[in-house]
């Protein structure tokens, strides 16, 4: 009888001590928002309509640049630089700096650009325009494909000592992304347009840059 | 005649009466006293006491009066009371022996005594003689091993050695309940001389929950198919063997997602925001100033673009394998480690109780 109680105890802590895991242990869904560092290169082609004295001209052209972005979950800034020429028409020559807030789904920006218009004729003396900037732009990664969309969209507003000479401008930006599955690299393909409109007195010059843009780069986080 | 039918048909009824006198319990009280033997050992002195009194006749009878009473004797008892009817059927004078009677009790002794060695007051040469004879002639078996038989972990028997005095197959069989339902069985190949080996576990499970059984033991000669069967009771005492139960594999219903849901037609919604935004950039953004907007025309390569961006998301979200959430595959793989470390341990502690289970088979071994 106590050999059989005995033997039934042992057993019965044996066997609590063999206890099977159930099930693995719940984990919180990790935010989708990760850092990212991309360095990019790109082209646009298309065409510029510049309107002076009344009169539009329109070419074809390109535009080549380069940007940078660094950003976390919530925040984040970018770089761009671009250069480009459309015929006879003034080149121009733009470089801005943006400060993301919010995460990339869904942001908002400010930032600030210098933009120069000079022809070959006087290389060493553009015209140059600051403005600032305000936008918002999304990025979406369509799950993990690779293809992540960006949406772009940013009003230039007069800003510094050229403000005088700034009326407005816009930009907007639509493009895919494709990110390569093991190596950080990406290609992009997208459409851009920009708008901007100087003053000089009462004469405003608008002109509009619009085309389709190419892009790769070095993609790292952010998948 | 007739006097000497009525002079043994008294002599058994006196028999009878002294042994039932015997058997009260005022007589075993006496007999108790007097040493430890029972009234049938008192019975049996008086046919052993006939026999040396060369009342052969007497001898047989009162002999043959313990094999017919209804209480139960014991194998010894039975076998001397055998012994002395043999004794008084083949005694050395030649005109009293009934050779066909002895030779026929003798193989019954036999049977189940092979090593059947009368006591020096009962035999003489020329019985000895006939029970080698009879001996050689008789398929007799005999069973023993120790009665008491500890057996450890899952690969040991308890043994019975069996003997017979002529080759022949044995078989046993170990029985319960009331129709003999059969436990466990093995046989050995003709011999002379061999071991019943009865398992303590079969599959990992012992042969036997504690109880009572019965051995039956056969052997058959192999020659004339003369059968020898033997009932032992034995007593078992097995505790329970209790396992932990090891799940097959793991449920992967308990697993954690290793991917998100696919994206799917969800990417409907970016695919419209990107393809639209395009389009509208190519035909709607425009200087407000001047006459630029209306000499401008609406940029095809912005719809193209905006369609083909639009197409790739929507087949990038329906061909979308879903995100990996390293954190669920890590959680899945520490769940499966410690699945495997439990499985392992639950394994070692399945096998420790399994060499070590200790089962306990008491025999009487006296044949039944």
């Amino acid at each position: 009888m106590i050999r059989t109680a005995v033997v039934t105890i042992m057993i019965a802590a044996s066997t609590a001590a063999a206890q099977f895991p159930t099930a693995p242990p719940p984990v919180v869904r990790e935010p989708s928002n990760e850092a990212e560092f991309r360095v990019s290169g790109f082209m646009i082609t298309g065409d510029r309509a510049l309107e002076f004295a009344n009169n539009v001209s329109t070419t074809t052209g390109s535009i080549r640049g380069a940007d940078l972005l660094l950003r976390a979950s919530g925040a984040g800034i970018s770089l761009r630089v671009l250069s480009g020429e459309f015929g006879r028409q003034p080149h121009i020559t733009s470089a801005d700096a943006r400060v993301y807030l919010l995460p990339k789904e869904f942001s908002i920006f400010i930032g600030a650009a210098r933009r120069a218009l000079w022809s070959d004729l006087n290389p060493d003396a553009p015209a140059t325009f600051d403005v600032g900037m305000g936008g918002i732009s999304s990025t979406l990664n369509i799950g993990a494909s690779g293809i992540r969309t960006n949406l772009t969209a940013a009003y230039y507003f007069p800003a510094g000592p050229s403000k005088e000479r700034v009326k407005d401008g816009m930009e907007g930006e639509a493009s895919v992304m494709y990110v390569f599955p093991v190596v950080p690299f990406f290609v992009q393909a997208g459409y851009r347009t920009e708008v901007f409109t100087q003053v000089d007195g009462t004469r405003f010059t608008p002109e509009i840059i619009r085309g389709v843009r190419f892009g790769g780069g070095l993609q790292l986080g952010g998948r | 005649m007739t006097y000497l039918r009525i002079q043994w048909t008294l002599r058994r009824v006196a028999i009878t009466v002294g042994i039932l006198a015997l058997a009260t319990p005022a007589a075993a009280q006496v007999q108790q006293a007097a040493g430890s033997s029972t009234p049938i050992d008192q019975v049996l002195l008086l046919a052993q006491q006939a026999y040396d009194d060369l009342n052969y006749a007497r001898a047989d009878s009162v002999a043959r009066s313990v094999l017919a009473v209804s209480i139960p004797i014991t194998s010894r008892q039975r076998t001397q009371a055998l012994m002395i009817i043999v004794a008084s059927a083949f005694p050395e004078e030649v005109e009293m022996q009934k050779p066909t009677l002895a030779r026929g009790t003798l193989r019954e002794l036999v049977r189940n005594r092979i090593d059947l060695k009368f006591p020096s007051t009962l035999t003489w040469p020329g019985l000895d003689s006939l029970v080698e004879a009879v001996r050689r002639t008789t398929f007799g078996m005999q069973v023993s091993g120790d009665s008491i038989q500890a057996l450890v972990g899952p690969d040991a028997h308890a043994v019975l050695r069996v003997r017979s005095t002529l080759p022949g197959r044995f078989q046993y069989s170990v029985v319960t309940g009331p129709n003999d339902s059969v436990i466990v069985f093995d046989s050995i190949a003709v011999t002379t001389n061999g071991q019943l080996r009865i398992p303590a576990m079969r599959g990992e499970r012992p042969t036997m929950p504690a109880g009572v059984y019965t051995v039956v033991v056969s052997g058959t000669d192999s020659a004339t198919a003369d059968m020898v069967t033997f009932r032992y009771p034995v007593r078992v005492e097995a505790p329970q063997l209790e396992f932990i139960r090891i799940p097959a594999s793991i449920d992967s219903s308990k697993l954690l997602p290793e991917r998100a849901k696919r994206f799917g037609y969800k990417s409907l919604i970016p695919a419209l925001l990107v393809g639209g935004g395009a389009y509208a950039l190519s035909t709607m953004l425009q200087p407000q100033e001047g006459s630029i907007g209306n000499t401008i025309s609406v940029d095809s390569k912005g719809m193209a673009v905006g369609g083909g961006m639009a197409l790739v998301t929507i087949v990038a979200g329906l061909l979308d394998p879903g995100r990996r959430i390293p954190a669920n595959i890590d959680a899945n793989r520490a769940f499966g480690e410690s699945f495997r470390v439990a499985a392992d341990s639950a394994r070692s502690e399945n096998a420790r109780r399994l060499t070590q289970y200790s089962m306990t088979m008491r025999f009487s071994l006296e044949p039944r």
